[in-house]
């Protein structure tokens, strides 16, 4: 095919793409209203922006599950807008940082706490005399860190406090997309939350540092239990409406979606690149498919959905674009499941499990690359040791299952690749 | 311009990595590797001849190395990836697809040539 053939094609995918993005602000939109049909909407929308968030902070014990919905919306709408502006092409990479900005909306991020990190990767790119666009990804996924913005709007002393929040922003925004590039080459591409674990290490050294100022993090826990069946029915018609797209794109029968699942997983996996977007959308709603399924199941012994744990949803969804498939993400979850299951301070439904046994499948490379055996003892380990991860940094880190990821991969790759044969060469 | 040639140069090894490892997978005998550095940039033109049993990998090789679309943002977090290890897969050529700013890939029977190039 002609170069300038197959460029037109590209043109067309990515604007399909971006539709079906704003497709899903809308979504959340109408589930906003739903929810809460009253003033109260605005109103729990500007307690989310101006409240302290971390690592288990759910904003629909905040302002209410509307107002979380319409915070998801609005983060989506405009890091959506960005990268439109950047003129960046929408691929698998894409809808995976863009559900992953919407999820993390209903666990903590905002818009308030998350401009100044954005100006901050800007800042990098100045410095750095390239585009932004070359860093927008790396800066959205560095919002992670935004619960220290968020801590500090609302702890520091008054009349320091914005000096401080933009400060400590500025240099998230600044130092992260560094860290980030280096810390790839460290789990090799493993680990699809890679931004998880430099954030992780960035945000180990910042509270390290505060700490010694007299600055101490710590999250403040909140878990609702209410608009259960209101999610599910958003996620269905979410999931539903994402197959839906996927068929009518092409994907019509196991032939035309199977090749996905020949996929290690391990980044670059842009399935879109890869497969083209027809067989990804339907990738999609089937990973997604498969968490909800899990919490759905769990439903007999009080598993409620709220804002984290659709969050974790979102993340298993988007990266249905980015490496995850379920046939690498079922061997981990399963490891991360019976690790929940023989140790004895971690509850199968506490919120911290649910939310490790749901992102853990952030090491699914490891099962799609050495077999689903090393992804069931990748699910483990990073049950053990992402209970211990938090600690590190407060708490401030809402990628933190991705930082506990990164860890787990230093531990297990080289030990894997001792062990296995190298691939011969005819 | 420094910056960036040295940036290209780097990227450049690694391109020239992963493809040495996939074409020997492929059963090249021999592969023949002409590296050109122009006025905007790189240029490298590589021709050799596979094993009649990859052919099938080749075209999905062809394939990758020219995509509908390339996205300069994930180039910029994970382009060190590429030639870095024992393994090659789809995902490692389509990252060096990404890597490129132009490709050509002809095949011809069981003869490949590659014109890559990657500006400064």
């Amino acid at each position: 095919m002609a170069e300038g053939t197959i460029q037109k094609n590209g043109e067309l995918l990515s604007r399909k793409l971006e539709r079906l993005l704003f497709a899903v602000v809308g979504l959340l939109l109408v589930f906003a209203v739903l929810a809460q049909p009253e003033l109260s909407l605005l109103a729990g929308f500007l307690q989310i922006q101006i409240s302290e968030t971390g690592l288990i902070t759910d904003p629909m014990a905040t302002g209410g599950v509307g107002a979380a919905l319409l915070n998801a919306a609005m983060v989506l709408l405009l890091s959506t807008l960005l990268i439109r502006w950047m003129k960046l092409p929408f691929t698998g990479t894409t809808l995976a940082c863009l559900f992953l900005m919407a999820g993390f909306a209903l666990l903590g991020k905002n818009l308030v706490n998350i401009a100044p990190i954005v100006v901050g990767g800007w800042l990098h790119a100045l410095y750095r005399r390239e585009k932004f666009a070359k860093y927008v990804y790396l800066t959205l996924y560095g919002t992670c860190l935004s619960p220290m913005v968020s801590f500090l709007m609302v702890r520091a002393r008054p009349g320091f406090r914005w000096v401080a929040m933009g400060l400590c922003g500025l240099t998230i925004g600044f130092l992260l997309p560094a860290i980030a590039r280096f810390t790839t080459r460290i789990h090799q591409g493993y680990n699809l939350y890679n931004v998880g674990f430099a954030a992780g290490i960035l945000g180990l050294g910042m509270a390290s540092i505060l700490k010694g100022f007299g600055v101490e993090f710590a999250s403040v826990g909140s878990w609702s239990q209410e608009g259960h069946w209101l999610l599910c029915a958003m996620m269905v018609l979410l999931l539903g409406g994402l197959f839906a797209c996927g068929a009518a794109l092409g994907c019509r029968s196991w032939q035309d979606y199977r090749r996905i699942l020949h996929h290690s997983g391990r980044a670059v996996a842009d399935f879109v690149v890869l497969d083209g977007a027809a067989p990804t959308l339907v990738n999609m709603a089937l990973v997604g498919a498969i968490g909800l399924g899990y919490l759905l199941a769990l439903y007999p012994q009080g598993v409620r959905l709220n804002g984290p744990l659709v969050c974790c949803l979102f993340a298993m969804t988007g990266f249905g674009a980015f490496g995850k498939h379920p046939r690498n993400v079922i061997p981990v979850m399963a490891g991360a499941v019976l690790a929940a299951l023989i140790m004895i301070h971690v509850p199968i439904t506490s919120p911290g499990v649910l939310l490790a046994t749901l992102l853990c499948t952030c090491l699914a490379p490891i099962a799609g690359q050495f077999g689903w055996y090393w992804g069931v003892a990748a699910g483990f380990v990073h049950m053990t040791i992402v209970q211990n991860t938090s600690i590190l940094h407060g708490g401030m880190n809402l990628y933190n299952n991705g930082f506990a990821a990164g860890l787990v991969c230093i531990l297990m790759i080289p030990i894997i690749e001792a062990v296995k044969p190298e691939p011969t060469e005819e | 311009m420094k910056k960036r040639m040295n940036m290209a140069r780097r990227r450049m090894n690694h391109v020239i990595n992963e493809l040495n490892h996939a074409l020997f997978l492929s059963g090249c005998q021999e592969i023949s590797l002409r590296l050109l550095r122009e006025e905007g940039g790189l240029r490298l033109i590589i021709q050799a001849s596979f094993a009649p049993e990859s052919a099938h990998a080749m075209e999905r090789t062809a394939a990758l190395l020219q995509p509908a679309v390339r996205n300069p943002a994930l180039v910029e977090t994970y382009w060190e990836l590429a030639g870095e290890d024992q393994y090659t897969s789809d995902s490692e050529m389509a990252l060096v697809g990404q890597m490129l700013d132009t490709a050509e890939v002809l095949l011809d029977g069981n003869d490949v040539r590659m014109d890559l190039y990657i500006s400064f």
